[in-house]
């Protein structure tokens, strides 16, 4: 049920009031409110859960976690542990 | 990098983190995976074949909808059955039985109003479309979606929708991994935290509570890659005696978390001691909304008086033993005889990340053998 689904940002745009933005989830274009999000804009990746944007997807971060697999990598072919 | 393009689900990635782990790793270790997203995917992609056989992943409480008590289902089925609300709420919820054995869908299907959403907020319009009908919301969540209900409280009182209200079932996680890890029984070494809840809550809860239990908690993410990940960090930790946390799902989990997301949730809710479906009553594991919101508490509105028992042995089904990691799915005597999903014993059975469901769907008990690794 905590189900979040990534997607990138289309559109900002205020409804009643609110922080609204068109996100695509790989094709499937849905309204979700971002008034959490105030870092996030268009372009950006976010996770939403149940309408609602709960975080902004961090880039450097997720390339920092591909990195530390290809160091496990080096280490299972023989390279030091450097951690 | 485009976020959703499956790098953390490749095969490559989860190989390199399995073989390490099968080169560090040096005597037998029990690990909790919290969450039911987790656990399908550790089912689903067959993760637990490239593990070694000294890791046993246990498969912890996963869904708020298994661990919400049939005594909240007769509550929402007493207000639309004898007062007339229409009751709003998840699809997920439909299937649940109330105390009789009947689910939502059977008293949606014999004429009463019960509507599913996709989000707390469709609530508002719902409500401000009918001024002239009570609409109730069954809040059942974690920490995940209870700042929504949260978000769509206040956005009612500013709206002026008076016609709304909540029958509340909502937990807070730490608390629930804090008593089931410390239960000798369940034999925990460590921990993989629901990825996100924590990107609401942030890491300092996960850090106050792995020193409580003395055992490692990693926040983990969902994809297999994210898991593998997961197991070998809380992996490392173990082998080194800490009992502390580590976030290796810092993508989406910010050490705060989301700030704005927990003020209006405590703007809103304050904690208490709850009641958890097959487990019983956890002292500060749930929320309730606070007095200076309980014109929105349905309970209050609607003078509900359910006594709010321990159901923990009402029930023939022992997803409760499951879910504290006391007994394997499989073991269970009902599971694929007379518990499936079409004939689900329990909650577990019936949402798609309850275990018991998603072993019985993905798992070689059914189809021989699991779904390879994309």
């Amino acid at each position: 049920m905590c189900l979040a689904i990534p997607g990138r940002i289309l559109e900002v745009k205020s409804v009643n009031g609110l922080r609204m933005a068109d996100v695509d989830f790989d094709g499937l274009v849905k309204r979700v409110c971002i008034s959490w999000l105030d870092d996030a804009g268009t372009g950006d990746y976010i996770l939403s859960h149940c309408g609602m944007g709960i975080c902004k997807v961090d880039n450097a971060e997720a390339e920092k976690s591909i990195d530390y697999i290809k160091l496990l990598y080096k280490e299972n072919n023989g390279s030091h542990e450097t951690e | 990098m485009k976020l959703n393009d499956g790098t953390f689900s490749s095969q490559d990635e989860v190989e390199i983190i399995a073989e390490r782990i099968c080169r560090i790793i040096d005597r037998k270790w029990r690990i909790m995976e919290v969450c039911g997203g987790q656990t399908r995917s550790i089912v689903k992609y067959n993760v637990e074949a490239l593990l070694p056989p000294q890791i046993e992943l246990v498969h912890g409480p996963g869904c708020p909808v298994c661990v919400t008590p049939s005594v909240v289902i007769d509550d929402a089925v007493s207000l639309v059955k004898n007062r007339g609300v229409t009751l709003l709420t998840f699809g997920d919820m439909m299937r649940v039985p109330d105390s009789g054995g009947k689910p939502l869908s059977d008293y949606r299907a014999g004429g009463n109003s019960v509507k599913i959403i996709y989000s707390p907020l469709d609530a508002l319009d719902f409500a401000a479309a009918d001024t002239g009908r009570e609409f109730v919301i069954l809040a059942v969540g974690f920490e995940t979606t209870a700042p929504l209900y949260a978000f769509a409280i206040t956005e009612a009182r500013k709206r002026k929708i008076r016609n709304l209200s909540f029958l509340s079932s909502l937990y807070t996680v730490p608390a629930a991994i804090g008593a089931i890890a410390s239960d000798s029984e369940s034999r925990i070494d460590g921990i993989l935290a629901a990825g996100h809840v924590c990107s609401i809550t942030g890491e300092r809860e996960y850090e106050i509570l792995s020193r409580k239990i003395n055992k490692p908690v990693v926040i983990t993410g969902f994809e297999p890659a994210d898991i593998m990940l997961g197991i070998y960090v809380c992996l490392k930790l173990l082998q080194c005696g800490m009992a502390t946390s580590k976030n290796a799902y810092r993508r989406a989990v910010a050490k705060e978390g989301n700030i704005k997301a927990r003020q209006i949730m405590y703007e809103v809710f304050e904690s208490c001691d709850s009641v958890w479906h097959g487990i019983g009553l956890i002292p500060e594991s749930g929320l309730r909304l606070k007095k200076e919101y309980e014109q929105f508490d349905a309970a209050k509105r609607f003078s509900l008086k359910t006594a709010k028992m321990d159901d923990k042995n009402r029930f023939i089904c022992p997803a409760g033993e499951i879910m504290q990691g006391k007994m394997q799915a499989g073991q269970c005597k009902y599971f694929g005889k007379q518990c499936t999903p079409e004939t689900p014993l329990g909650a577990a059975m019936i949402t798609a990340e309850g275990v018991c469901s998603i072993l019985y769907n993905y798992s070689s008990v059914k189809y021989g053998k699991a779904a390879v690794i994309r």
